[in-house]
């Protein structure tokens, strides 16, 4: 009888920390930053980008950057506003090289309050989803999770942006325009 | 009253110096002179030596300043690039997927207005 009421007991508070957990999740994701640490295939891949930039390295950063050309300018004047750039890229050498699974955990922590506002499939099975987390009238953070067979992306920029000025910086920093007509080969692999 | 008088003329009166007497004082004259001159001279030495200490600390302490800042500089240069980087990435994936969504080859749905979304196909 003191067994039982001891399992009992047992998966009673293994339910209560599952509970826990699933609630966690999604805020992870509160204030606009989720957590990318567990996204990791630099083992695997043959390129990876990997930015944490936040604090007082982002303030400096803009500050560096106000000193600089116009365009450097334009991007100081962006970052700003934003209170923290995670990056994880992962290019492979082949397809099939990431799992589902990990894109899913990403994914489960942007909680409701998230608006998935893009959500783009194409017959190369390239997957980009954008979400933003509005908050009044700005956007207080965005979740770009591009998905192609052999590469994985996820960008978390937290706190406010402008999402035109970031589309227009593409033909900046002297890299030419990449991606734009999807008929052109974007980025050489496909 | 004339021993009175007496005893204050010998007590009063015009004695010859001790032997050596002037000799003693001019050494001594001498010695405080010369301890005079050392002290001045160890003043001097400790004056200087703390002004050379004064003026290195400056020194380190500008040295030192000029560094952080040049290794400040270097990181915030670092971070700028990296900056560069993440937003190039972010604005790469952003532009294809909004020519995705104005209609190439593919299957886009698109929230941007808050409500449900439209889908479009262009398979």
């Amino acid at each position: 009888m003191e067994e039982m009421d001891m399992r009992r007991r047992t998966i009673e508070w293994a339910v209560a920390a599952l509970v826990v957990l699933a609630t966690s999740l999604p805020a992870l994701a509160q204030g606009g930053k989720i957590d990318l640490s567990r996204l990791d295939y630099s083992a695997t891949a043959v390129e990876t980008v990997e930015v944490t930039l936040d604090g007082p390295l982002l303030r400096m950063a803009a500050k560096f950057m106000r000193g600089q050309d116009s365009d450097d300018r334009e991007i100081a004047s962006m970052i700003e506003t934003l209170q923290g750039i995670y990056v994880k890229s992962f290019t492979f050498d082949g397809p099939g090289k990431w799992t589902a699974r990990d894109l899913a955990a990403i994914k489960a922590q942007v909680g409701p309050q998230w608006q998935r506002i893009v959500n783009v499939k194409n017959r190369d099975g390239e997957d980009i989803e954008i979400y933003f987390l509005p908050k009044g009238d700005i956007l207080d953070g965005i979740v770009i999770v591009a998905a192609e067979p052999s590469e994985l992306t996820v960008v978390n920029l937290v706190g406010h942006i402008d999402l035109d000025k970031l589309s227009r910086l593409e033909n900046q920093f002297g890299i030419p325009e990449m991606g734009l007509d999807p008929s052109k080969d974007v980025k050489g692999k496909k | 009253m004339r021993n009175l008088e007496r005893g204050l003329q010998s007590a009063l009166g015009r004695k010859p110096a001790p032997s050596g007497f002037a000799d003693r004082v001019l050494e001594q004259l001498d010695d405080t002179r010369a301890r005079r001159r050392r002290r001045k001279s160890l003043t001097a030495i400790v004056s200087r030596v703390a002004a050379v200490l004064l003026v290195g600390a400056i020194g380190l302490g500008a040295w030192m300043q000029h560094q952080q800042s040049v290794r400040e500089m270097r990181e915030a240069e670092a971070a700028s690039v990296l900056v560069k980087l993440a937003l190039h990435i972010a604005s790469e994936k952003t532009n294809i997927a909004r020519e995705q969504l104005s209609g190439g080859g593919s299957s886009a749905t698109s929230n941007r207005n808050g409500g449900d979304g439209h889908e479009t196909t262009n398979d």
